[in-house]
């Protein structure tokens, strides 16, 4: 599939807003990659506003680990093999 | 046979349990009900596993299984939050909100995130409606990619995409309203000079 931005030499602070996501993501092309990042270098409230997105996400990721009860999971999976059996 | 079956089951799927288990609590948002819900899972991809066609992603499968069995059976027993507003919802929502409070020097954006507890972060997340819960989950916290989690969730691509984005975004206000009630913030909008 071929990109809407395939034509574009650079991205404004809209196009940065609106591709967000997809780069946090790593799910640019490497045509919009290329001008997300050069956007990024000389665009200091962009660039503040994607760090704190990614960083935001790793935090999440950080936060929402859980205590797993590993032993009981094992054990009602072992269980299940009897009563299979 | 049958036990060369049962072990090449548990290499399998041992590696992914906390993985599954961490899911599950936090789409049935408790213990009792999670455990049941992985359990209801392992049993099922067992029973299944000759459809799983090997040397592909196991991961993705027995996720797709998880997310199918909390819907079928689960979903109905819990609370979804009672209306959920989508206006205001821009991107940078939380950036945006903690540049234009007074409470916050601009220095400390970047430690205002140190301010919550894991229980604040689960909490938001699980005031999301289910569906965006599920992606922000399955995207955020393990890791999989858009098209596993299109194939997880049976839905398209654009589907993925837009309960994802949308998804941050409620997080990011939920947050934004732990932050509040916390005290971390206020919601005092700066004056311009
Ligand atoms: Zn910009």
């Amino acid at each position: 599939m071929k990109s809407k931005n395939a034509h574009k030499d650079h991205f404004d602070c809209a196009e940065i807003e609106e591709l967000a996501q997809k780069y946090i993501d790593g799910r640019l092309t490497d045509h919009e990659d290329k001008l997300f990042k050069e956007h990024l270098e000389y665009c200091v409230p962009c660039d503040k506003k994607l760090k704190f997105e990614l960083q935001l996400k790793e935090f999440v990721q950080l936060k929402s680990k859980e205590e797993v009860p590993t032993e009981k999971l094992k054990r009602k999976l072992n269980k299940l093999f009897e009563e299979l059996n | 046979m049958t036990e060369q079956r049962q072990k090449e089951f548990s290499e399998l799927v041992e590696p992914h349990l906390s993985s599954l288990y961490s899911t599950a609590l936090r789409m049935t948002h408790n213990q009792n009900d999670a455990e049941d819900l992985v359990q209801d899972t392992l049993y099922k991809a067992f029973r299944a596993l000759d459809q799983f066609q090997r040397n592909t992603n196991f991961r993705a499968w027995v996720f797709r299984i998880l997310v199918n069995t909390f819907i079928t059976g689960y979903r109905k027993a819990v609370k979804q939050p009672q209306k959920v507003s989508y206006d205001d919802l821009e991107e940078f929502f939380l950036y945006k909100k903690l540049d234009d409070t007074v409470s916050l020097q601009e220095s400390s954006k970047e430690d205002f995130l140190d301010n919550f507890f894991d229980d604040d972060v689960k909490g938001a997340l699980d005031s999301l409606p289910y569906q965006f819960r599920l992606v922000v989950l399955l995207c955020d916290v393990e890791g999989f990619s858009y098209n596993e989690i299109s194939k997880i969730i049976d839905a398209p691509l654009g589907t993925v995409m837009s309960r994802l984005y949308r998804g941050r975004r409620l997080l990011q206000r939920s947050l934004w309203n732990y932050a509040k009630k916390r005290g971390y913030v206020t919601d005092e909008v700066k004056k311009r000079s």
